[in-house]
């Protein structure tokens, strides 16, 4: 593994050079990256070892969601190197068992900070968490906003192809740019106080909501308060799915598109949906060989244009396939995959073997919905939005007064629409808090734009997902 | 259907109450309404704890219950993690001290293993105790459980003997007929029997209405914290004075001063077998509502560590609350409903449902079926309230 010399269209600025350690080893990054994509660079895949089953685990969701990648860093224990910034002369161990209780001087005490008074609370600064903030703060709203990452744009970050989709939600603009440009100017705007590597950790029914900021708790009430914590990869269930080189899409992109890390030599893709599709793409620009992409339906689901852009470099879409396993020491070195009949069962006897040193699964993503269900919410299990997701009513409003959703977090779409939905939550917020002027007409464009999103091919799935939404007592929309 | 006896409510006191029926020969039934445990039983802690309990019956009930949880995981045939480290009650002021004089007196009196230590001593069995806490009381005879274990185990060995379990369904009346119990109907059936065992936890006054009776049990909530498992650290159950004052005598709080206390937040710490902390917690009547409060973790938070100083090193990931089903004058209600024959009530067992399940089912198990219980149940009876 090393850093990518030359990409197509990227440039990676990055931060000072600096050394840490790795169990003793001493080790070259760049500050400001995350450990884990640094100790990639460097060649460690396994970070640590499972306590009970001693199973290698490396990194899988590079976004703070599935606690695979935990070391102890500086003596603190339990810590997401995925998420946590790169200092010069860093102390990084695997943890192999249980943190080790620290003793603390009798003396001290828990800050006890008081609780911080806003109008508008932004929860993740993802597209829609964004957009929720600059649309509040363009009201005059006083609006802080919260993301557990260092970085702000969630998804988007890792995202180097241009946008599909509406002309004013940025079409035609590179992910990570976009997320530049929507930092820019949010900075533009004095009443917004934007909170880095803070994490939202409970809605409670008085309104506070409680987050921990690099070690410390506090506690935001806001008079309305928007969640725009997107959404975590899934995974899928066969022997050796823990194995390090097992990653989701979105931290293959990771490594590459924001840290300029070959993940690997060769990759097998599951899933071909866009996601699947564009992420390949991606491997092959960044120099990783793509053995095949596979995937279960007899379909894949992504556009064409990104199939054909795949078949044209020579990688096979096998539609109809699975992994039945995944084979490795301390990491993966090769996957066996099985072609399945109608009823999705393994055809024996068509099991073929691939050696690859990254598997990425693009089977789908999943609402974090934890803070919904925590505050109470009417939740709802809508397939189409893919899975449990608030319900929610045109103005985005959850069932809980005062509590909005928007983006991935609601339903699982893309992210133009998760600008759109973003600003709508909080226009509608704006509304509720008698801030909103113009309501009507720029409610209406919103909506429009979000209409003429949706009518594509992919749009289909969200609408006949809101439509059960509205069977259920949610969301009514149509034509503005 | 017919039953022998129909039990209702599947949290620790029904299943106790159906394994004691079914394991005398009887086949009863337990009605639960959603699935087994998913109430109080499984939002507590796990502690066994004799310090705890209040001298005379409760105490001596609590002793020989502690005297089967020796021997259950055995006779269930499932690991329902039974440990006696023992357990200690922090002292943390002299006004605490003074009462715990007291209660550690009449505890002696009742034959339990008590005795005051110096913080040396302390700091010797629990090390990351800080070194302010001057003393506490120490019992080798403390120990815990797994709630969920127990109550799953309790009603899969209760099933395994013959009774029959319908979860998912509620009880919506119960057919009294020239003083006698009929039948108890549910939204799915109606169950033909002569025998009801009113185990519902804080719902056992609806179940009363249902037969015209005032049950006067209310929820008494409990906040617990969850930390993020470490590598084993504490060695025993951990209450604190306090924890037993406002047990005892609710009224203490309003005399209060510390704002902690006025929140009736008091210690009760354990490391479960998977090394997560549970910090404790806070007694507040607030009916039905089930949800947390930022306040009263924080209260926990700051009180728990003038106790262990490194709980601030450690990360808290959940927190949950329970209702315990507190009745009127503190102790439980087990015992027949004199106004209506073949009617029972287990129930009303506040913090000590887990430690007193055992007992609690095998008496009423006994009262059912007519034979001379172990202890004189007078004082739980429920004909205390109708004077
Ligand atoms: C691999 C991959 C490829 C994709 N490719 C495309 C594509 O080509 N085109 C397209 O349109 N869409 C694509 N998408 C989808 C698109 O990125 C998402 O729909 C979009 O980013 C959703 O925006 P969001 O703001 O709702 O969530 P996110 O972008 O996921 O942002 C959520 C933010 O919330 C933060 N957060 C989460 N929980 C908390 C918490 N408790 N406290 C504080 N902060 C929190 C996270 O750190 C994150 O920054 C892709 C997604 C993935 C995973
Ligand atoms: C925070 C906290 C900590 C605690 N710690 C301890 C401890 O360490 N040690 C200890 O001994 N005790 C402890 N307790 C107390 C203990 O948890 C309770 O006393 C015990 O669980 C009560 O059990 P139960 O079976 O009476 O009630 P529950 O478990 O609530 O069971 C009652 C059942 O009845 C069912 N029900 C209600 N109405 C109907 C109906 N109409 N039809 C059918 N079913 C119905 C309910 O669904 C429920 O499952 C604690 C409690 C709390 C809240
Ligand atoms: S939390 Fe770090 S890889 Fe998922």
């Amino acid at each position: 593994m090393s850093r990518i010399g030359e990409h197509p269209i990227l440039e990676y600025t990055k931060g000072k050079r600096v050394s840490f350690t790795f169990d003793g080893k001493v080790i070259q990054g760049y500050e400001g990256e995350s450990i884990a994509s640094a100790l990639h660079a460097a060649g460690i895949r396994k970070l640590h070892e499972s306590e009970v089953k001693r199973r290698p685990r490396g990194l899988f969701c590079a976004i703070g969601n599935c606690s695979s990648c935990l070391c102890r860093v500086d003596g603190r224990e339990n810590v997401r190197i995925c998420i946590e910034p790169l200092r010069e002369g860093m102390r990084v161990e695997s943890q192999n068992s249980k943190a080790v209780l620290r003793p603390a001087d009798p003396a001290g005490s828990i800050r006890q900070e008081e609780t911080i008074q806003t109008d508008v609370l932004v929860i993740g600064g993802g597209p829609a968490g964004l957009n929720a903030a600059i649309e509040s703060a363009s009201h005059g709203l006083k609006v802080v906003m919260l993301d557990r990452n260092s970085l702000l744009g969630g998804q988007l970050n890792k995202q180097t192809h241009k946008f599909f989709g509406s002309e004013k939600a940025k079409a035609g603009t590179r992910g990570f740019v976009i997320a530049q440009e929507l930092e820019e100017k949010l900075a533009g705007y004095g009443s917004v106080d934007v909170q880095k590597e803070t994490t939202a950790l409970g809605y409670f029914k008085d309104g506070t909501v409680m987050a921990e900021s690099k070690g410390r708790v506090c506690s935001y009430r806001a008079k309305a308060t928007i969640i725009a914590t997107g959404a975590s990869e899934r995974t899928l269930i066969f022997p050796g799915n823990d194995l390090p080189g097992i990653y989701g899409a979105g931290a293959v992109q990771t490594l590459m598109n924001i840290d300029g890390i070959m993940p690997g030599q060769t990759a097998v893709m599951v899933g071909g949906g866009n996601i699947g599709l564009i992420v390949s793409y991606q491997l092959l620009q960044a120099g990783v060989a793509v053995a095949a992409v596979v995937e279960a339906a007899p379909h894949f689901g992504g556009y064409q244009v990104h199939a054909n852009k795949l078949r044209r470099a020579g990688v096979p879409i096998l539609t109809g396939h699975t992994v039945k396993y995944a084979f490795g020491g301390d990491s993966l070195e090769g996957v066996v995959i099985t072609a399945l009949d109608e009823h999705f069962n393994p055809v024996p006897g068509t099991e073929q073997t691939i050696k690859a040193d990254i598997l990425c699964m693009a089977v789908g993503l999943s609402p974090m919905t934890e803070m919904f269900f925590q505050a109470g919410c009417d939740m709802k299990f809508i397939p189409q939005l893919g899975g449990y997701v608030p319900r929610i009513d045109e103005y985005h409003r959850t069932s809980v007064p005062g509590l909005y959703a928007a983006g991935d977090a609601g339903g699982v779409e893309e992210a133009t629409s998760a600008q759109l939905t973003g600003r709508i939550a909080a226009l509608c917020a704006a509304r509720d808090l008698g801030a909103a002027d113009d309501f009507d007409r720029e409610f209406a464009d919103l909506q429009s734009q979000l209409s003429e999103l949706r009518a594509g091919p992919l749009g289909q799935k969200i609408l006949s997902g809101l439509d059960r939404m509205k069977d259920e007592g949610g969301v009514s929309y149509g034509k503005f | 259907m017919k039953a022998d006896a129909v039990v209702i409510g599947g949290g620790i006191i029904g299943c106790a109450a159906a394994y004691y029926l079914a394991r005398s020969g009887l086949r009863p039934a337990l009605i639960e309404r959603r699935g087994i445990g998913e109430e109080t039983s499984c939002a507590c802690d796990g502690f066994i704890m004799l310090q705890t309990k209040k001298p005379g019956l409760p105490l001596r009930m609590a002793m020989s219950s502690a005297r089967i949880y020796e021997r259950l995981s055995q006779e269930l045939g499932y690991d329902i993690q039974y440990r006696r480290p023992g357990g200690l009650v922090l002292i943390e002021t002299q006004e605490m001290k003074e009462i715990m004089e007291g209660v550690v007196d009449r505890q002696t009196k009742e034959g339990m293993d008590v005795e005051f230590i110096g913080n040396a001593k302390l700091k010797s069995l629990e090390p990351l105790v800080s070194e302010k806490i001057p003393a506490a009381v120490y019992s080798p005879m403390d120990g815990d459980v797994s709630p969920i274990y127990t109550t799953r185990a309790l009603a899969k060995r209760a099933a395994e003997l013959g009774c029959e379990i319908c979860t998912g369904s509620a009880v919506t009346g119960i057919r009294v007929q020239d003083g006698e119990v009929r039948a108890v109907v549910t939204d799915k059936e109606t169950i033909e029997t002569g025998t009801v065992i009113n185990c519902a936890g804080v719902w056992a006054p609806e179940i009363g209405e249902m037969m015209g009776i005032h049950i006067p049990i209310r929820p008494r909530r409990g906040h617990i914290l969850v930390s993020e498992a470490v590598a084993p650290a504490l060695r025993h159950e951990i209450t604190d004075a306090r924890y037993i004052a406002i047990k005892h005598d609710p009224s203490i709080l309003e005399k209060a001063t510390d704002p902690t206390f006025r929140q009736g937040i008091s210690l009760s710490m354990e490391q479960t077998e998977n090394g997560n902390f549970l910090i404790g917690s806070a007694r507040e009547f607030a009916g039905f509502d089930t949800d947390c409060r930022f306040d009263i973790l924080k209260g926990i938070s700051e009180y728990s560590t003038r106790f262990f100083p490194a709980l601030r090193n450690v990360n808290m990931i959940r927190s949950f609350v329970g209702m315990r089903p507190y009745c009127e004058d503190g102790v439980p209600i087990i015992g027949p409903v004199s106004r209506v024959h073949g009617a029972f009530i287990a129930a009303g067992h506040e913090g000590d449902g887990i430690a007193l399940a055992p007992i609690t089912g095998r008496t009423v198990a006994e009262m059912v079926l007519g034979r001379e219980t172990e202890f004189d149940m007078t004082s739980f009876s429920f004909d205390r309230f109708l004077k």
